[in-house]
Parts: structure tokens; C-alpha cells; sequence
């Protein structure tokens, strides 16, 4: 579904992402773990086309961006961290643009967007202007648009910012879910207790380098932790870690 | 407070200090290129208003006169420009900008914080005034023959004009916005729409530029310059600043103290109104500055047809871009009171071509609306300037959808050069063709003149599309801003130029006795076939650049990763 081989991105000065190798299988929930600055947005951005890998191959589906962009992108959602969305349209409206870049049917587009709307307890405000959502609305609303071409991979980054209670729990639902359903999910979180109940593997980053991509379970038993603590896995693998750490100097 | 608000100041100087670094660090050639051109362009315009300024003022018995009255009249334009552009800058910097929240929190005091937010209303309304005036009232004092310390003193009552204009501007602002019902931000622009438009007609009727180009045009012109200065003009402030400095230029010491006294009080005496405006209308109702960016719009189902109509034309594949690009603008009352002043200009540039003497300068009516074609390109670089070069950075941080669609960047530029090119070459053709027909040209003369305009506007928006992909800032906060960024002043430099050459071009080829004094300077020869050889020549090499740099553009939206 997704295979990385020695993929690398330099803003600058800086290596956001050094020679990274990944692999993710299809059906998988994939949970990418990572200190702030590590590296993470930026191989999310890569999987999903917004950047181009300045070395290394990345094929996603079996293709690659630079000949078939356009069959990969009709199969991928993405779900980014900060929810920019055009505020001067209604909700509905923006659902039906993105169904129509998607070459989507109108009437499977208005359809499934209703729905989508609904499970997401946004159907009342489908017709305010989208500059009036709180955070946690326009983060709902991005992960209807995500959802409405039903994609073979859904990309998340951070899917729990802002999202009330009731709203992170029908997500995370719905992510096991939709790998339940043999559709894959490759998700990036801070919240371990989140990746800990959800992940079927997990890799960790650190300073645009993979140190870790297993099972939780083997990750755990390799690293002598006791099952399922997936918290101290993370401490040890990333314990030169600072927050304000952006990359690696080339 | 002093030091608050050199703080506050300090953070911004910091911040585009910063920028300009990263800038330079980041992209040396594009710095230095655009630096060189700009340099080069800035040099240009200070050289050649010395030698003019310095060539009227030697003149003998009338150039000290005839100097000064140039002076008062680019004062008064001054106090024009300034008012009409710091309204919509006031209501930008102060209620539409998105740093708002963060400023509010700031643990200084309001008088600091509400001058050092009217410092930058003022330097972003006025910098092409003080950048292009300053250095006319400089050389003016310099030869008078007056030191470097009074040369400063003419300077800053300069300044004190001008920022009078822009006190009074932003007090509108704060009145209008307070009468308004919260939310309702898009009522006071479409307001200050009507008001700009009204300035308008006031300076282009009170001015009437149309005088100075026929058969005794000059002798108009020295008639008018007498007229700026009655008494009746008392409450002209740019009447008080032309007589501090021309008091000062005649060394008429205590004539000039008596003005500069006079312009420093009534200076000091606008900061009253200006603070009492500021508490009374704009801190207490720092909520509505708060709320204005997510403004009252009608919703969706509510609006009316035409929108209704566009909403519908977002599922259509082929319609969607135009579709979104329309509801965008529509939606955006920033964007669409712009059409009222458009709507004046049109009407008042056609009225002011009737009034045209037909034998301007003993040349033909032929000659007088190819010249004209260069004004229209003028007014033209104007529109797609302020729409299409920042349409692409007004897109904002939304732009991930397009880099996550399957859909090609070449339908989405198409969509604005629909929404925006397209009108605009209309309204162009419209003001060109338009004085044709009121200048009463044959067929085939009006058929060149539209060639020519379409000529024009093809390559002006051309440019705003290359410059704007080029130097698109998401994170823009709106149009206004964009239009005095680095790429904003290079687009207007570089289309400038290459209209001016067009015109040029046209002219001399249009009339044997310009060519023969083009000649005699070095000019090529454009007499019969040559002429169609040049300007064909001219041509290709434009499409080649634009072309060249448009492929490029796309490149760099394809691959950039600061654009998201």
C-alpha cells in the first residue's frame, strides 16, 4: 500500500526527513509516533503528494506520484493537523466542490455527504459559512470531505485536536473501523493512549530518522517494556528528544 | 508609553527585518534581481524629477513660481491619495486582520498600542506618496538653497500632512463602524466604497486633467496653477503645508514661522479627536474588530440568484474553479464594493474623454487615443494588480485542497484569469474603444486601438498571474497587504515599463514628425513595414519571457513548500 525506500526532504539547512524507509500493509491502522519536529507532517505530506521527496522512492498503491498522481490522489483522504478550509463557502458546498474535483456523481457526492454530515452532528450547520465552525467543526468537516470518495488509504495527522469527547470516541471508531474494512489508515498522534488502543503497528521517528516500526506487541517485548506500554517505548526511543527541535542540520 | 510603543514598532521593524533576511539567505538572485530593478527604477524616478524640477525652477522670472505651484499641486494630490487609500487600510489594519486577538492581549497601553497600529496604517496607505513625494519637497528645499536641517523640517511637515489625512480617515473608520450593528464590517467597506468613489469624482472634476492637453494647453495650465492657491482655500491642509514651503524656499522666516506654527498646532490639535475616537468608538468595542474577519454574510440559501446560480455550478466539473472563484469573491465584501469605484472610474475616464480638445498637442484624434491606450493599460495594471496577482495568495492556507485533488493547477489559474482577466479586458476595451468612438475614429483606427488595448492586457495579465504564483503568501491577510509585497512592486515596475515602451512605440510609428525627432535621438526606424517588424519582434520576445516564467511558475507551485 505503502512503500517508502530511503525517501529524504531538506527545507533549507535542515533534513526534515532522512532517508526514511516504510512499509505499510493494506488493512493496516499504522500509527506514527514522533517528538514535535521530528518529521512526521512532512512524511505525511509526502505519502499524500502535497511534497515531493527530494531523493528516494515512494510508491503508494504501487505507483508513483510523478506518473500517476491523479489515480493515486482519487484513492487517498487526508485529514491534516490544521483544519484550512474555504470560509466564505457553506459546508454543503464545499462538500459538493471537492466531490466534483473528485469527479465524483453529484448526486452519490450530495448523498454521501449528508450522511457523512451526519454521523459527524454537523447536518444542522450544512448550509452556514464554514468561517463561523469552531476548530473542532472544520476539523469534522475535513474528515467528511476525506471520507466522501470512500478512499482505499485515509492519512491523518493529529485527527483528535479540538474534537470534543463524544466526537474523538466516534473517531476512533471509525478508524478501527475502516481498517476493519480492509481500508488502510496511516495516522500521526501525540496521544499514545489513542495509538496504544488503536495501532495494528507502529513507528516511531525521531530527528527524520525511523528507530522503531513494528508490532506494538514486539515493539514492547524488544524493548523489555511490559505489555502494552507503549509510553515508556516512546521515552526510551526518543530521550535526546526537545521540543524545539526541527531537524538536522545537512 | 514612548517606550511601548518604540517597542511595538521594534517588533514589526524585527519581523520584516527577518523576512527580508530569510529572503536574501534563501533566494540571493531573486533578492539581488529584484533589488537591482527596483534600485534601478527608484534611481530612474529621482534622477529624471531633479533634472525636471531643477530645469523648471532655473527657468527665469517665472520657474520659482511655476515650481511652487507645482508643489502645491502635488500636495493636494497627496492629501487625495492619502485619504482615499488609508480608509480601506484603516479598516483593514484595525478590524480585518487576523493578529488582533494576540495585539488585544498585549500588556501595554492603549495610546501606544492605537499609534504604533496608526504608524503602519499610515506607511501602508502612504509609502508611495512619501516614497515619491518626499523626494520632490526634498529637491524643491534643496534648490531653494536650504540646509540639510530645513531640507528635514519641509520633510516632516510632509509627513504631518499626510498622516493628518490618514487621522481623519481612521476616525471615519471608527464613527462608521460603531453606527453599524455588530458584524456588519461589509456595510462600512460598501459605505467607504461610495465615499472613495465620491473622492474621485471630486478631484477628477475639481482637477480636470482633460484642460491641459490641446492647443493652448500650457497657458491652461498656468491659469489653473493660479487658481490652486485662493484664499478661498482656507481649509485646504494642503494649502497650509504649500505655504510653510514655500515660505521656507523664499527664506521668509517669520512668514514660515507663522505656517509651521499653524500646521504643528493644527497637528497636535487632530490627536484629540483622533484619542477621544479611538476610546469612545474603537477600544470599547474591540468585540466587533474581533468578530469582523468572520463578518455577517447572508447565508447560502439565503442569498440570491446569481448566487444561487453559482452555489448550483459547483458540482459542474468544468464550472466548479469559476463557481468557487465567483462565491469567493462575491462573499468577500473586501473584494466585490471594489465595483463601485470601477463602475465610477469607467464613467468618469469616459466623461473626461469627451471634454477632450480633438487637436491635442497639434496632433491627431488617431494619435491622442493610442496615447490614451497607455492610460487604459495604466488603469488595467491597476485592476489586475489589486485582483488577479493577489487572488492567488488570498486562496490562503486552503490550498492543500487543490494539492490533494486530482486536479491540475492550469484549471485552477484558468478559473481566475475567467473571474478577473476576462472582465477586466472588457472594461479596458470598453475605456479604450469607448474614447475612440467619442473621439469620433474610423473603423480601422478603432480596430488597431483595441488590438492595442487587448495587446496590453494580454501581457499585464500574463504578468499578475506569473508574479502572483511567484510570490503567493498563504498567509497573506488580505488583498491590500499583498499589493505593496516585493512582488506587488515588481509587477507594477516591470508592467510600467513594458507599457510605456508600447506607447511609445505606437506613437512615434503613428506620426512622422515624433519619428523624426525619435530618430535624431538613436530611436530605430519604424517608418512602413519596420514598424510591424519591431512591434511583432516586441511581441514574441513578450510571449517568450511570459511564457518562459510561466512554466516556471507552475513548477514552483507544483514542487514549493513553503506555499502550504
Amino acid at each position: 500500500m505503502i512503500e517508502a525506500k530511503g525517501i529524504r526532504k531538506t527545507f533549507q539547512n535542515f533534513v526534515a526527513v532522512h532517508h526514511l524507509d516504510l512499509t505499510v500493509q493494506e488493512g493496516t491502522l499504522y500509527v506514527f509516533l514522533g517528538p514535535n519536529g521530528a518529521g512526521k507532517t512532512t512524511t505525511i505530506r509526502m505519502i499524500t503528494g502535497i511534497l515531493q521527496p527530494d531523493s528516494g522512492e515512494l510508491r503508494i498503491f504501487g505507483q508513483s506520484y510523478q506518473k500517476n498522481r491523479g489515480d493515486i490522489l482519487n484513492r487517498i483522504g487526508y485529514i491534516p493537523d490544521r483544519p484550512f478550509l474555504y470560509g466564505k463557502l457553506s459546508a454543503n458546498e464545499l462538500i459538493r466542490f471537492m466531490g466534483s474535483l473528485r469527479r465524483l456523481d453529484p448526486n452519490f457526492t450530495r448523498k454521501r455527504g449528508k450522511e457523512l454530515l451526519a454521523q459527524f452532528q454537523l447536518i444542522e450547520f450544512q448550509d452556514e459559512l464554514i468561517e463561523r465552525f469552531s476548530h473542532g467543526m472544520k476539523q469534522k468537516l475535513v474528515m467528511t470531505l476525506a471520507l466522501l470518495h470512500d478512499p482505499d488509504l485515509l492519512v491523518v495527522d493529529e485527527p483528535m485536536v479540538g474534537l470534543d469527547p463524544r466526537a474523538a470516541l466516534h473517531v476512533k471508531q471509525m478508524l478501527t473501523q475502516l481498517a476493519r474494512s480492509g481500508k488502510t489508515v496511516f495516522m500521526s498522534t501525540h496521544t499514545l493512549e489513542v495509538a496504544a488502543q488503536l495501532c495494528d503497528r507502529v513507528g516511531i521517528i525521531h530527528k527524520g530518522r525511523m528507530v522503531a516500526d513494528e508490532s506494538l506487541k514486539g515493539l514492547t517485548a524488544k524493548m523489555a517494556t511490559k505489555d502494552g506500554d507503549l509510553e515508556a517505548v516512546f521515552m526510551a526511543l526518543t530521550a535526546d528528544a526537545l521540543d524545539l527541535d526541527e531537524g538536522v542540520p545537512v | 508609553m514612548i517606550r511601548d510603543f518604540f517597542l511595538l514598532s521594534s517588533l514589526h521593524l524585527r519581523t520584516a527585518k527577518n523576512q527580508a533576511w530569510g529572503f536574501l539567505r534563501h533566494h540571493p538572485i531573486q533578492a539581488f534581481v529584484i533589488s537591482a530593478g527596483l534600485l534601478f527604477f527608484y534611481g530612474g524616478f529621482l534622477r529624471i524629477a531633479y533634472v525636471a524640477l531643477a530645469r523648471i525652477y532655473h527657468q527665469e522670472t517665472v520657474g520659482i513660481i511655476m515650481c511652487t505651484k507645482l508643489i502645491q499641486l502635488m500636495l493636494l494630490v497627496s492629501v487625495g491619495v492619502a485619504t482615499m487609500s488609508s480608509l480601506t487600510t484603516a479598516i483593514s489594519n484595525l478590524y480585518m486582520s487576523k493578529d488582533l486577538e494576540f495585539q488585544f492581549s498585549l500588556p501595554v497601553k492603549f495610546p501606544s498600542w492605537i499609534y504604533y497600529r496608526q504608524s503602519q496604517v499610515i506607511l501602508q496607505s502612504c509609502w508611495m506618496v512619501l516614497v515619491f513625494g518626499g523626494p520632490i519637497v526634498y529637491f524643491f528645499l534643496k534648490l531653494s538653497g536650504l540646509s540639510l536641517g530645513l531640507r528635514a523640517v519641509g520633510l516632516i511637515a510632509f509627513l504631518m500632512l499626510v498622516s493628518m489625512m490618514v487621522f481623519l480617515a481612521t476616525m471615519l473608520s471608527f464613527i462608521l463602524i460603531r453606527l453599524f450593528p455588530a458584524r456588519r464590517v461589509h456595510q462600512v467597506l460598501f459605505i467607504i466604497s461610495i465615499i472613495l468613489m465620491s473622492l474621485l469624482v471630486f478631484y477628477f472634476r475639481y482637477i480636470e486633467p482633460e484642460k491641459f492637453i490641446g492647443p493652448g494647453g500650457m497657458e491652461e495650465f498656468n491659469g489653473y496653477l493660479d487658481l490652486v492657491n485662493p484664499t478661498a482655500q482656507a481649509w485646504n491642509p494642503a494649502k497650509w503645508t504649500g505655504d510653510f514651503l514655500t515660505a521656507l524656499s523664499l527664506k521668509n522666516w517669520p512668514e514660515a514661522r507663522l505656517h509651521g506654527f499653524r500646521i504643528g498646532f493644527i497637528f497636535i490639535m487632530f490627536q484629540i479627536p483622533f484619542l477621544f475616537s479611538a476610546y469612545r468608538f474603537y477600544r470599547s468595542s474591540w468585540d466587533r474588530a474581533l468578530h469582523a474577519l468572520s463578518g455577517e454574510t447572508p447565508e447560502p440559501g439565503k442569498m440570491g440568484f446569481l448566487a444561487r446560480y453559482w452555489s448550483n455550478r459547483l458540482d459542474n466539473r468544468n464550472g466548479n474553479q469559476t463557481a468557487r472563484e465567483v462565491l469567493l469573491f462575491m462573499r468577500d465584501p473586501s473584494q466585490w464594493t471594489q465595483i463601485f469605484i470601477l463602475a465610477g472610474l469607467l464613467a468618469l475616464y469616459l466623461y473626461s474623454i469627451t471634454k477632450l480638445p480633438l487637436s491635442p498637442f497639434g496632433g491627431t484624434r488617431y494619435q491622442l487615443a493610442l496615447g490614451n491606450t497607455v492610460f487604459v493599460a495604466f488603469v488595467g495594471l491597476s485592476i489586475c494588480s489589486r485582483f488577479i496577482f493577489t487572488s492567488f495568495s488570498t486562496e490562503g492556507q486552503a490550498l492543500w485542497l487543490m494539492k490533494v485533488a486530482p486536479e491540475s493547477w492550469e484549471k485552477w489559474i484558468e478559473s481566475k484569469l475567467k473571474v478577473y482577466g476576462i472582465p477586466t479586458l472588457f472594461f479596458c476595451l470598453i475605456l479604450s474603444l469607448g474614447s475612440g468612438i467619442i473621439l469620433e475614429l474610423q473603423p480601422r483606427m478603432l480596430l488597431r486601438v483595441g488590438m492595442a488595448t487587448a495587446w496590453d492586457l494580454m501581457l499585464i495579465m500574463g504578468a499578475s498571474v506569473v508574479f502572483g504564483l511567484l510570490f503567493m503568501d498563504p498567509k497573506i491577510e488580505n488583498a491590500n497587504k499583498m499589493i505593496v509585497s516585493p512582488g506587488g512592486l515588481l509587477l507594477m515596475s516591470v508592467c510600467m515599463f513594458f507599457m510605456l515602451a508600447h506607447g511609445i512605440l505606437r506613437i512615434v510609428g503613428s506620426s512622422e514628425m515624433l519619428m523624426y525627432y525619435f530618430r535624431r535621438a538613436g530611436w530605430p526606424n519604424l517608418e512602413g513595414w519596420r514598424y510591424t517588424a519591431w512591434a511583432g519582434t516586441l511581441g514574441a520576445i513578450e510571449i517568450a519571457i511570459l511564457g518562459l516564467f510561466l512554466w516556471r511558475a507552475i513548477r514552483h507551485l507544483r514542487s514549493a513548500e513553503d506555499i502550504y
